[in-house]
């Protein structure tokens, strides 16, 4: 595969731009994913330490084989809801390696109220665990909640996707035969409690970990009985009566390394036989990324140059190089995996949206994994357009991506606005995976555009009501629906509301896919099939 | 499959098969048997025909450095693609490739300009991008201005090659 000639020249002024505006965003990016992950009130700590508990990520690190990488996944979760309350959405996701095997993790963070759930926190652990179900992937539980945060409880009981959905997910994952392991060292209590006895195996600490439908407060409610929690749910009723949980632990070090010896006796399950090759660092520097993503989200640039500091060696063999150019279609290797890449260089025509649209069959045809790479204002509108048939086009491009069996990986690197988000595998199209660059936006239509339209509604609607309006008036509204519109379209609002599985730092794009494509290959692929296109 | 080698100054086309251990390699009319035993940092014995030669190899990218019975050649691997890809659009008018408008231009005609200059910036469906020139040249006739709008096809502007 010939490598991509890169035309970027490090010493212009638009590189060093770029560079300036890019180390600003990724400053303010590790800022708040290192605030997300370690920052918490003293008096929150000093309550774990009096506990004898250890902080969630000392778990992770004790569980985790040393000298491995694991996958965060939706660090910035809830960032930008509950006024901060929340940080990582009161819980840590991702897939990390334990005895050689690749598990997800899902752990409880009881630094933030107790552990509580709200209901950021529920769509984490529900997304965490459809992966675990679309990749096969066995699932370790780090049990330590309050439960359900009550005063938010009508958004997070009852509805599908809700609570409900983490138990319901964990007897299907068992049914795929995905092992479970809970590892209990706080309470579980009601809904909770399910965690560790929908487990295959479960260990509880003795002293701290819990599990009862009922606390002994909501006990004595109930029925005035008066109990304690070692009698009600301890670790020695349960594992020596109740038979809830399987081993007794004296302290969480001795349950994590149970939980290990535990996870060492799984059979290592064959992994789909992927096209593979001894990967290749790329030619150019991933670094260089910080110079191409533009300081201003309007400018155009080469997503070949994207591709360039993502692939193995930054080879590439290119698809239909001429016809179609506003999309680049291609071959390429991550971490000496085979995938096809779909990056935007434009806006989406007659043309490209075909070419996606035969590219996607044949990557299926051949069982590669797609990855997108979004850059995408839209589908081009116009008369001349419509006339060809655009708007058929661009369906014809969503059905086979909608219809593709083969692992997608969708990275959103700028904007991303309108049917664009779709065609290009958004988040309603199953990609396996989705990370999002600090930079990058997304929204049903670019924001002047919206904050125009907005704030002329607005306008009319208060001019109607009698109001007249002074031009600094008509300026504020205007400035006020913007700003509210940018804030809503950034990456850190969208990644709040786990629209993605994470922001990344751009940099480090190829790792993240290594891991989400080796993650993937858990799972077989089906053969392609598809539903009808209108051609 | 055939290989064309660039050493020193010569094109020379290889087209090789295997043999068991050996490599029979068709170079013009002539077959040439080799062997070759890598040793360690470069070195290595190549027999050719028979006879055996101690000798070093070095790679520089997609150069390679031989030393061989006191003579040095520099050999190059000539990709096929490469000259496909080496092709510029060339001199001539630029057009649209979509309807949009104008944000700025960025040259006066008469301007000198190198192949990657930029010409023009455009924007067009929220999107702004540039324009730029295709060859070394003249800036020739600049049919547009700043905030003009134009169609998709319509020339935007003229370079006149200086060949």
């Amino acid at each position: 595969m010939r490598r991509i000639q890169s035309r970027v020249n490090v010493n212009s002024p638009e590189y060093q731009e770029n560079l300036k505006a890019n180390e600003v965003r990724l400053g303010e990016f590790h800022r708040r994913q290192n605030a997300a992950r370690h920052e918490r009130p003293q008096r929150d700590l000093d309550r774990l330490e009096r506990q004898g508990k250890m902080l969630p990520r000392e778990r992770l690190e004790m569980l985790l084989d040393p000298g491995t990488p694991f996958l965060e996944l939706s660090t910035l979760a809830a960032g930008e809801h509950y006024d901060g309350d929340s940080p990582s959405a009161s819980c840590i996701t991702g897939i990390g390696i334990v005895c050689g095997r690749e598990v997800l993790i899902h752990a409880n963070d009881s630094t933030v109220k107790g552990g509580a759930w709200y209901p950021m926190t529920i769509k984490k652990i529900v997304r965490a665990m459809d992966i675990a179900i679309e990749n096969h992937l066995p699932v370790i539980h780090l049990c330590d909640s309050a439960g359900g945060f009550l005063p938010l409880q009508s958004e997070l009981f009852g509805d599908k996707y809700f609570a409900g959905r983490i138990f319901r997910n964990q007897a299907i994952l068992s049914k795929m035969g995905c092992k479970q392991l809970s590892l209990v060292f706080g309470h579980c209590t009601a809904g909770g409690a399910y965690v560790p006895a929908l487990s295959d195996y479960s260990v509880i600490v003795r002293g701290t970990g819990a599990v009862f439908l009922g606390g002994p407060p909501l006990v004595k409610a109930a029925t005035g009985e008066e109990v304690t929690v070692e009698e009600l749910g301890g670790a020695d009723m349960h594992t020596s009566v109740s038979g809830t949980c399987d081993y007794p632990a004296d302290t969480e070090e001795e349950a994590i390394a149970i939980g290990r010896e535990i996870v060492a006796q799984w059979s290592k399950k064959k992994k789909w036989d992927a096209q593979q090759q001894a990967p290749e660092a790329p030619y150019y520097d991933p670094k260089e990324l910080y110079g191409i993503i533009p300081a201003n989200i309007k400018t155009q640039f080469d997503m070949m140059e994207v591709i360039a500091r993502v692939v193995d060696g930054s080879r590439f063999h290119e698809y239909q190089p001429a016809y179609g150019k506003t999309l680049i279609c291609g071959f390429a290797h991550i971490w000496g995996y085979k995938v096809g890449i779909i990056g935007n260089n434009g806006i989406l025509f007659n043309d490209s949206s075909k070419k996606a649209a035969h590219f996607i069959q044949l990557c299926n045809q051949n069982k590669t994994p797609l990855v997108f790479l979004q850059n995408i204002t839209g589908y081009m509108v116009g008369r001349e357009y419509e006339r060809e048939g655009i708007t058929k086009d661009g369906a014809k491009m969503i059905m086979v991506q909608a219809g593709s069996e083969v692992p997608k990986f969708t990275i959103m690197t700028n904007g991303s606005y309108g049917a664009g988000n779709y065609g290009m595998c958004g988040r309603a199209f199953d990609s396996r995976f989705l990370f999002s660059w600090p930079n990058s936006e997304i929204s049903v239509m670019g924001g002047e555009q919206a904050a125009k339209t907005l704030a002329t509604i607005k306008t009319t609607q208060l001019e109607r009501e009698g109001k007249t309006l002074s031009d600094e008036e008509r300026a504020k509204i205007y400035s006020d629906v913007t700003d509210d519109y940018e804030h809503q379209s950034s990456a850190y609002y969208t990644s709040s509301l786990i629209w993605d599985d994470g922001i990344i730092d751009p940099a480090d794009t190829r790792n993240a896919l290594g891991m989400a494509i080796a993650t993937a290959m858990n799972a077989p692929i089906e053969d392609p099939r598809y539903g009808v296109l209108r051609v | 499959m055939r290989y064309t080698f660039k050493i020193g100054e010569e094109l020379v086309k290889v087209a090789p098969r295997s043999l068991a251990d050996e490599l029979i390699l068709a170079i013009g009319e002539q077959d040439c048997r080799v062997v070759f035993d890598h040793g360690r940092e470069g070195r290595c014995t190549l027999t050719l025909d028979g006879r055996s030669y101690e000798s070093w190899v070095a790679r520089d990218g997609d150069d390679i450095y031989l030393k061989m019975a006191g003579h040095y050649f520099k050999v190059t691997a000539i990709d096929p693609r490469a000259a496909a890809a080496g092709a510029s659009a060339g001199a001539g008018a630029i057009s649209a490739p979509m309807p949009g408008v104008v944000v700025e231009v960025l040259v006066a005609e008469g301007d000198i300009v190198v192949e990657g200059d930029k010409l023009l910036t455009i924007e067009s469906m929220k999107l702004q991008s540039t324009v730029r020139a295709a060859c070394d040249g003249v800036v020739g006739r600049i049919h547009v201005s700043e905030g003009s709008e134009f169609n998709k096809d319509d020339v935007l502007v003229e370079i006149e090659s200086d060949d």
